[in-house]
Protein backbone atom coordinates (compact mmCIF):
# COMPACT_ATOMS: atom_id res chain seq x y z
CA UNK A 1 0.00 0.00 0.00
CA UNK A 2 0.92 3.82 -0.25
CA UNK A 3 4.39 3.64 -1.10
CA UNK A 4 6.22 2.13 1.79
CA UNK A 5 9.85 1.72 2.06
CA UNK A 6 11.95 0.95 4.97
CA UNK A 7 14.78 3.00 6.71
CA UNK A 8 18.28 1.60 8.11
CA UNK A 9 20.08 3.96 10.14
CA UNK A 10 24.08 3.49 11.08
CA UNK A 11 24.76 3.34 15.01
CA UNK A 12 27.61 4.22 16.53
CA UNK A 13 28.47 0.47 16.69
CA UNK A 14 27.83 -0.27 12.91
CA UNK A 15 24.96 -1.95 13.02
CA UNK A 16 21.33 -0.54 12.23
CA UNK A 17 18.35 0.32 13.60
CA UNK A 18 15.38 -0.01 10.54
CA UNK A 19 12.37 2.45 10.94
CA UNK A 20 9.38 2.23 8.56
CA UNK A 21 7.88 4.98 5.96
CA UNK A 22 4.54 4.90 4.29
CA UNK A 23 5.21 7.33 1.69
CA UNK A 24 8.77 7.42 1.25
CA UNK A 25 9.48 5.39 -1.32
CA UNK A 26 7.84 7.65 -3.58
CA UNK A 27 10.73 8.80 -6.58
CA UNK A 28 13.08 7.99 -3.55
CA UNK A 29 12.44 10.97 -2.01
CA UNK A 30 13.98 10.22 1.28
CA UNK A 31 17.16 10.25 -0.06
CA UNK A 32 16.91 14.06 -0.54
CA UNK A 33 14.81 14.16 2.56
CA UNK A 34 16.80 12.63 5.61
CA UNK A 35 19.61 14.82 6.96
CA UNK A 36 21.24 14.76 10.73
CA UNK A 37 18.69 18.24 11.03
CA UNK A 38 15.59 16.19 10.09
CA UNK A 39 16.58 12.31 10.53
CA UNK A 40 12.96 11.64 10.19
CA UNK A 41 12.19 13.88 7.01
CA UNK A 42 9.28 15.93 9.02
CA UNK A 43 7.54 12.88 9.77
CA UNK A 44 7.72 10.72 6.60
CA UNK A 45 10.06 8.31 8.31
CA UNK A 46 8.13 6.61 11.34
CA UNK A 47 10.15 7.64 14.60
CA UNK A 48 9.83 4.85 16.30
CA UNK A 49 12.05 2.01 15.09
CA UNK A 50 11.02 -1.25 13.84
CA UNK A 51 14.00 -2.91 15.12
CA UNK A 52 17.13 -2.19 15.76
CA UNK A 53 21.14 -2.68 15.91
CA UNK A 54 20.77 -5.72 13.38
CA UNK A 55 23.37 -6.09 10.93
CA UNK A 56 22.69 -4.71 7.56
CA UNK A 57 21.90 -7.53 5.58
CA UNK A 58 19.46 -8.42 8.34
CA UNK A 59 17.72 -5.15 7.30
CA UNK A 60 17.48 -6.80 3.90
CA UNK A 61 15.49 -9.69 5.26
CA UNK A 62 12.62 -7.78 6.48
CA UNK A 63 11.78 -6.23 2.96
CA UNK A 64 8.82 -7.25 1.74
CA UNK A 65 9.42 -7.31 -2.30
CA UNK A 66 6.22 -6.73 -3.16
CA UNK A 67 5.29 -3.68 -0.93
CA UNK A 68 8.12 -2.06 -0.31
CA UNK A 69 9.41 0.37 -3.34
CA UNK A 70 13.04 1.81 -1.67
CA UNK A 71 15.14 1.00 1.16
CA UNK A 72 17.37 3.39 2.28
CA UNK A 73 20.55 2.60 3.88
CA UNK A 74 22.11 5.90 5.99
CA UNK A 75 25.27 5.95 6.94
CA UNK A 76 26.67 7.73 10.27
CA UNK A 77 27.46 10.75 9.09
CA UNK A 78 24.22 10.54 6.92
CA UNK A 79 25.56 9.27 3.73
CA UNK A 80 22.43 7.73 1.93
CA UNK A 81 22.76 4.61 -0.01
CA UNK A 82 19.07 3.83 -2.32
CA UNK A 83 18.39 0.05 -2.90
CA UNK A 84 15.11 -0.56 -5.04
CA UNK A 85 13.87 -3.43 -4.27
CA UNK A 86 12.66 -5.85 -7.73
CA UNK A 87 9.78 -8.20 -6.78
CA UNK A 88 10.15 -11.10 -9.50
CA UNK A 89 6.49 -12.18 -8.93
CA UNK A 90 4.03 -13.43 -11.22
CA UNK A 91 1.33 -14.90 -9.67
CA UNK A 92 -0.85 -11.86 -10.65
CA UNK A 93 -0.23 -12.62 -14.32
CA UNK A 94 -0.46 -16.26 -14.47
CA UNK A 95 -2.05 -17.87 -11.05
CA UNK A 96 -1.29 -18.65 -7.88
CA UNK A 97 0.95 -21.07 -8.63
CA UNK A 98 3.68 -18.75 -9.34
CA UNK A 99 6.22 -18.20 -6.31
CA UNK A 100 4.94 -14.77 -4.79
CA UNK A 101 8.31 -13.79 -3.13
CA UNK A 102 11.24 -13.58 -5.60
CA UNK A 103 12.99 -10.76 -6.29
CA UNK A 104 15.86 -8.76 -5.93
CA UNK A 105 17.29 -5.82 -4.40
CA UNK A 106 19.42 -3.64 -5.90
CA UNK A 107 21.32 0.16 -5.79
CA UNK A 108 20.12 2.52 -7.84
CA UNK A 109 21.45 6.24 -8.30
CA UNK A 110 18.16 8.09 -8.31
CA UNK A 111 14.60 8.51 -8.58
CA UNK A 112 15.23 8.73 -12.49
CA UNK A 113 17.75 5.40 -12.42
CA UNK A 114 14.63 3.68 -10.32
CA UNK A 115 12.25 4.97 -12.01
CA UNK A 116 13.78 3.10 -15.28
CA UNK A 117 14.45 -0.23 -13.77
CA UNK A 118 11.45 -0.41 -12.75
CA UNK A 119 9.99 0.21 -15.99
CA UNK A 120 12.40 -2.33 -17.56
CA UNK A 121 11.17 -4.81 -14.84
CA UNK A 122 7.66 -4.67 -15.77
CA UNK A 123 8.27 -4.96 -18.99
CA UNK A 124 10.38 -7.96 -18.60
CA UNK A 125 7.68 -9.46 -16.87
CA UNK A 126 5.00 -9.31 -19.17
CA UNK A 127 7.42 -10.41 -21.52
CA UNK A 128 8.11 -13.63 -19.71
CA UNK A 129 4.19 -13.94 -18.42
CA UNK A 130 3.11 -14.19 -21.85
CA UNK A 131 5.66 -16.77 -22.47
CA UNK A 132 4.37 -18.36 -19.36
CA UNK A 133 0.68 -18.60 -20.17
CA UNK A 134 1.63 -19.41 -23.71
CA UNK A 135 3.25 -22.69 -22.60
CA UNK A 136 6.81 -21.64 -24.10
CA UNK A 137 8.16 -20.87 -21.14
CA UNK A 138 8.34 -23.23 -17.96
CA UNK A 139 7.90 -20.96 -14.38
CA UNK A 140 11.56 -21.81 -13.30
CA UNK A 141 13.24 -20.73 -16.69
CA UNK A 142 11.49 -17.44 -16.19
CA UNK A 143 12.68 -16.20 -12.84
CA UNK A 144 16.29 -18.22 -13.80
CA UNK A 145 16.17 -15.38 -17.10
CA UNK A 146 15.31 -12.30 -14.38
CA UNK A 147 17.69 -12.77 -12.23
CA UNK A 148 20.36 -13.37 -14.65
CA UNK A 149 19.17 -10.17 -16.79
CA UNK A 150 19.11 -7.82 -13.68
CA UNK A 151 22.79 -9.05 -12.60
CA UNK A 152 23.97 -8.27 -16.08
CA UNK A 153 22.05 -4.76 -16.43
CA UNK A 154 23.14 -3.76 -13.07
CA UNK A 155 26.54 -2.69 -12.39
CA UNK A 156 26.34 -2.18 -8.74
CA UNK A 157 25.00 -3.73 -5.88
CA UNK A 158 23.01 -7.07 -6.55
CA UNK A 159 21.38 -8.21 -3.28
CA UNK A 160 19.37 -11.64 -2.71
CA UNK A 161 17.84 -10.32 0.45
CA UNK A 162 17.57 -14.60 1.08
CA UNK A 163 21.23 -15.41 0.27
CA UNK A 164 22.48 -14.26 3.16
CA UNK A 165 26.02 -16.53 2.33
CA UNK A 166 27.00 -13.96 0.27
CA UNK A 167 27.40 -11.72 2.94
CA UNK B 1 28.28 52.99 -11.56
CA UNK B 2 26.49 52.40 -7.84
CA UNK B 3 25.32 49.35 -6.84
CA UNK B 4 22.17 50.84 -6.49
CA UNK B 5 21.67 51.43 -10.30
CA UNK B 6 21.94 47.93 -10.90
CA UNK B 7 19.64 46.72 -8.29
CA UNK B 8 16.89 43.85 -8.45
CA UNK B 9 15.10 43.29 -5.56
CA UNK B 10 11.66 41.91 -5.50
CA UNK B 11 9.65 39.73 -2.37
CA UNK B 12 11.73 36.58 -3.33
CA UNK B 13 14.84 37.54 -5.75
CA UNK B 14 17.83 40.15 -4.24
CA UNK B 15 20.57 40.51 -6.52
CA UNK B 16 23.74 42.95 -7.12
CA UNK B 17 25.99 43.58 -10.24
CA UNK B 18 29.63 44.66 -9.70
CA UNK B 19 28.82 45.00 -6.10
CA UNK B 20 31.45 46.45 -3.28
CA UNK B 21 32.97 43.42 -1.13
CA UNK B 22 30.34 44.59 1.91
CA UNK B 23 27.39 44.50 -0.12
CA UNK B 24 28.05 41.16 -1.35
CA UNK B 25 28.87 40.27 2.73
CA UNK B 26 25.47 41.92 3.05
CA UNK B 27 23.51 40.12 0.35
CA UNK B 28 25.43 36.75 1.78
CA UNK B 29 24.66 37.16 5.04
CA UNK B 30 20.49 38.26 4.64
CA UNK B 31 20.06 35.89 2.58
CA UNK B 32 21.92 32.80 4.56
CA UNK B 33 20.00 33.99 7.19
CA UNK B 34 16.65 34.36 6.16
CA UNK B 35 16.66 30.47 4.68
CA UNK B 36 17.74 32.01 0.96
CA UNK B 37 19.75 29.98 -1.71
CA UNK B 38 22.37 32.42 -2.48
CA UNK B 39 24.59 32.48 -5.31
CA UNK B 40 27.76 34.28 -5.81
CA UNK B 41 29.89 34.76 -9.11
CA UNK B 42 33.66 35.93 -9.21
CA UNK B 43 37.13 35.37 -9.22
CA UNK B 44 37.73 33.20 -6.03
CA UNK B 45 40.13 30.40 -4.48
CA UNK B 46 38.85 27.45 -2.65
CA UNK B 47 40.57 25.67 -0.13
CA UNK B 48 39.03 22.34 1.46
CA UNK B 49 40.51 20.47 4.56
CA UNK B 50 39.27 17.13 5.18
CA UNK B 51 39.30 13.83 4.80
CA UNK B 52 42.29 14.88 2.36
CA UNK B 53 43.28 18.52 1.46
CA UNK B 54 43.15 20.62 -2.28
CA UNK B 55 43.38 24.07 -3.19
CA UNK B 56 42.23 25.39 -6.00
CA UNK B 57 43.81 28.64 -7.29
CA UNK B 58 42.76 32.06 -8.19
CA UNK B 59 39.55 31.75 -10.84
CA UNK B 60 36.11 32.89 -11.94
CA UNK B 61 33.91 30.14 -10.22
CA UNK B 62 29.90 30.33 -9.05
CA UNK B 63 29.65 28.93 -5.75
CA UNK B 64 25.92 28.31 -4.73
CA UNK B 65 24.95 28.22 -0.91
CA UNK B 66 21.94 26.60 -0.03
CA UNK B 67 19.72 26.90 3.36
CA UNK B 68 20.31 23.51 4.21
CA UNK B 69 23.68 23.53 4.22
CA UNK B 70 25.44 22.16 0.67
CA UNK B 71 27.77 24.30 -0.71
CA UNK B 72 28.16 24.25 -4.46
CA UNK B 73 31.72 25.60 -6.37
CA UNK B 74 31.13 25.22 -10.25
CA UNK B 75 33.19 25.92 -13.08
CA UNK B 76 32.34 26.39 -16.68
CA UNK B 77 32.80 22.73 -17.36
CA UNK B 78 30.76 19.94 -16.11
CA UNK B 79 27.74 18.50 -14.19
CA UNK B 80 29.67 18.46 -10.94
CA UNK B 81 30.92 20.57 -9.15
CA UNK B 82 34.32 21.52 -8.92
CA UNK B 83 34.42 21.17 -4.65
CA UNK B 84 31.22 21.01 -2.08
CA UNK B 85 29.99 20.42 0.76
CA UNK B 86 26.74 18.42 1.93
CA UNK B 87 23.75 19.39 4.05
CA UNK B 88 24.14 20.30 7.15
CA UNK B 89 27.37 22.47 7.52
CA UNK B 90 27.45 25.87 8.95
CA UNK B 91 28.24 29.04 6.94
CA UNK B 92 30.20 31.85 8.09
CA UNK B 93 30.80 34.90 5.88
CA UNK B 94 33.28 37.83 6.35
CA UNK B 95 35.55 40.19 5.24
CA UNK B 96 39.12 39.98 5.50
CA UNK B 97 42.05 41.68 4.01
CA UNK B 98 39.37 42.98 0.93
CA UNK B 99 38.37 39.68 0.33
CA UNK B 100 34.83 38.01 0.83
CA UNK B 101 34.93 34.68 2.47
CA UNK B 102 32.68 31.77 3.03
CA UNK B 103 33.62 29.29 5.33
CA UNK B 104 31.81 25.97 5.48
CA UNK B 105 32.29 23.37 8.45
CA UNK B 106 31.04 20.52 8.90
CA UNK B 107 31.86 18.29 12.58
CA UNK B 108 31.48 14.85 11.28
CA UNK B 109 33.68 14.25 9.43
CA UNK B 110 35.60 17.39 10.23
CA UNK B 111 35.65 19.26 6.93
CA UNK B 112 36.17 22.81 6.42
CA UNK B 113 35.39 24.62 2.68
CA UNK B 114 36.69 28.33 2.83
CA UNK B 115 36.18 30.00 -1.02
CA UNK B 116 37.41 33.52 -0.90
CA UNK B 117 36.54 35.83 -3.43
CA UNK B 118 38.59 39.06 -4.22
CA UNK B 119 36.51 40.52 -7.02
CA UNK B 120 32.68 39.57 -6.69
CA UNK B 121 30.82 40.54 -10.30
CA UNK B 122 27.24 38.93 -9.11
CA UNK B 123 25.50 38.41 -6.21
CA UNK B 124 21.71 37.09 -6.09
CA UNK B 125 19.48 35.61 -2.83
CA UNK B 126 16.68 33.88 -4.06
CA UNK B 127 13.81 32.76 -0.87
CA UNK B 128 12.61 29.37 -2.93
CA UNK B 129 9.38 27.81 -2.68
CA UNK B 130 8.56 24.84 -4.42
CA UNK B 131 5.51 23.74 -4.49
CA UNK B 132 6.10 20.33 -5.78
CA UNK B 133 7.87 19.36 -2.52
CA UNK B 134 5.35 21.02 -0.56
CA UNK B 135 2.56 19.30 -1.80
CA UNK B 136 4.77 15.87 -1.06
CA UNK B 137 5.29 16.71 2.48
CA UNK B 138 2.87 17.45 5.37
CA UNK B 139 -0.52 14.98 6.32
CA UNK B 140 -2.62 17.73 4.63
CA UNK B 141 -1.77 17.15 1.33
CA UNK B 142 -1.64 13.43 1.58
CA UNK B 143 -4.38 11.51 -0.56
CA UNK B 144 -5.45 9.04 2.08
CA UNK B 145 -6.23 12.07 4.23
CA UNK B 146 -8.52 13.63 1.35
CA UNK B 147 -10.50 10.30 1.01
CA UNK B 148 -10.87 10.41 4.70
CA UNK B 149 -12.48 13.80 4.62
CA UNK B 150 -14.78 12.93 1.51
CA UNK B 151 -14.98 9.23 0.63
CA UNK B 152 -16.98 9.94 -2.04
CA UNK B 153 -14.12 10.36 -3.94
CA UNK B 154 -14.30 6.61 -3.89
CA UNK B 155 -17.86 6.34 -4.62
CA UNK B 156 -21.23 6.98 -2.95
CA UNK B 157 -21.97 5.00 0.20
CA UNK B 158 -18.18 4.02 0.74
CA UNK B 159 -17.28 4.14 4.32
CA UNK B 160 -13.65 3.97 5.62
CA UNK B 161 -13.30 2.25 8.72
CA UNK B 162 -9.87 1.59 9.63
CA UNK B 163 -6.12 2.78 8.15
CA UNK B 164 -3.39 0.56 8.28
CA UNK B 165 -5.42 -2.34 9.18
CA UNK B 166 -3.38 -5.61 9.44
CA UNK B 167 -3.33 -8.14 6.79
CA UNK B 168 -1.27 -11.14 6.46
CA UNK B 169 0.10 -9.64 3.54
CA UNK B 170 0.64 -6.40 5.68
CA UNK B 171 -1.03 -3.60 6.46
CA UNK B 172 -3.83 -2.13 4.18
CA UNK B 173 -3.97 2.08 3.48
CA UNK B 174 -7.76 2.44 3.76
CA UNK B 175 -10.35 -0.46 5.11
CA UNK B 176 -13.82 0.27 4.83
CA UNK B 177 -17.30 -1.07 3.92
CA UNK B 178 -19.54 0.27 0.61
CA UNK B 179 -22.85 0.88 0.44
CA UNK B 180 -24.05 -2.97 0.75
CA UNK B 181 -21.64 -3.76 3.44
CA UNK B 182 -18.95 -5.39 1.72
CA UNK B 183 -15.57 -4.96 2.55
CA UNK B 184 -13.45 -2.97 0.48
CA UNK B 185 -9.60 -2.35 0.58
CA UNK B 186 -8.12 0.88 -1.26
CA UNK B 187 -4.51 0.80 -2.59
CA UNK B 188 -3.06 4.04 -2.84
CA UNK B 189 -0.44 5.24 -5.36
CA UNK B 190 0.44 8.40 -6.23
CA UNK B 191 1.89 7.88 -9.71
CA UNK B 192 0.41 5.99 -13.05
CA UNK B 193 0.94 1.94 -12.30
CA UNK B 194 1.44 -0.94 -13.49
CA UNK B 195 0.36 -4.49 -13.03
CA UNK B 196 2.28 -5.19 -9.75
CA UNK B 197 0.28 -2.69 -8.50
CA UNK B 198 -2.75 -5.01 -8.94
CA UNK B 199 -0.75 -7.74 -7.99
CA UNK B 200 -0.35 -5.80 -4.38
CA UNK B 201 -4.20 -5.19 -4.12
CA UNK B 202 -4.87 -8.68 -4.63
CA UNK B 203 -2.72 -9.77 -2.10
CA UNK B 204 -4.57 -7.53 0.33
CA UNK B 205 -7.88 -8.96 -0.70
CA UNK B 206 -7.06 -12.60 -0.45
CA UNK B 207 -5.66 -11.98 3.17
CA UNK B 208 -8.72 -10.08 4.13
CA UNK B 209 -10.77 -12.34 2.45
CA UNK B 210 -8.84 -15.55 4.15
CA UNK B 211 -9.46 -13.16 7.54
CA UNK B 212 -12.89 -12.00 6.97
CA UNK B 213 -14.05 -15.96 5.64
CA UNK B 214 -16.03 -14.00 3.19
CA UNK B 215 -15.14 -15.99 -0.43
CA UNK B 216 -16.44 -13.70 -2.10
CA UNK B 217 -17.27 -10.24 -0.16
CA UNK B 218 -14.38 -8.29 -0.88
CA UNK B 219 -13.60 -5.95 -3.51
CA UNK B 220 -10.32 -4.00 -3.80
CA UNK B 221 -9.92 -0.83 -5.70
CA UNK B 222 -6.39 0.81 -7.01
CA UNK B 223 -6.47 4.39 -6.29
CA UNK B 224 -3.89 6.11 -8.67
CA UNK B 225 -4.15 9.18 -11.06
CA UNK B 226 -3.98 6.34 -13.79
CA UNK B 227 -3.08 2.68 -14.88
CA UNK B 228 -1.08 0.91 -17.71
CA UNK B 229 -3.08 -0.89 -20.22
CA UNK B 230 -1.81 -4.20 -18.98
CA UNK B 231 -3.10 -3.20 -15.46
CA UNK B 232 -6.32 -2.24 -16.63
CA UNK B 233 -6.60 -5.75 -18.47
CA UNK B 234 -5.40 -7.21 -15.38
CA UNK B 235 -7.70 -5.71 -12.86
CA UNK B 236 -10.52 -6.72 -14.84
CA UNK B 237 -9.41 -10.76 -14.88
CA UNK B 238 -9.27 -10.38 -11.27
CA UNK B 239 -12.20 -8.75 -10.32
CA UNK B 240 -10.82 -5.60 -9.44
CA UNK B 241 -11.53 -2.31 -9.65
CA UNK B 242 -10.34 1.46 -10.18
CA UNK B 243 -10.59 4.92 -9.27
CA UNK B 244 -8.34 7.20 -11.10
CA UNK B 245 -7.47 10.28 -8.12
CA UNK B 246 -4.39 12.82 -8.67
CA UNK B 247 -3.11 13.16 -5.22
Amino acid sequence: MAHRALVAYERPDGRYDVHTSRLGGLDCRLARRISHTDPYASGDVDPEPNVVARPFEHALTMVDLARHEAVYRVGIDYGIRTYLPLWFGLDHYVGPDAPADRGLVVAVDGPNDAARLRRWLQTAKGVLADGISEGVLGMTDAYRILEEAVRTRVDGEVHDPWQTDEY
Amino acid sequence: MPDQIRDDVTADVRTRTDPSIETAQSVVETGLDSGAVVTIFGECTVEYDGRAASTLGPGDRHVMCKPDGTVLVHTDEGHQPVNWQPPGCTHEVSVTDNLLTIESRRDNPDEQLVVAFDAVEHVAAFNITDPEELSLSGTEADLRQRILQDPSLIESGFTPLATERETAAGAVDVYGEDEDGRAVVLELKRRRVGPDAVGQLGRYVDALRRDLHAETGVRGILVAPSVTDRARSLLAERGLEFVALEP
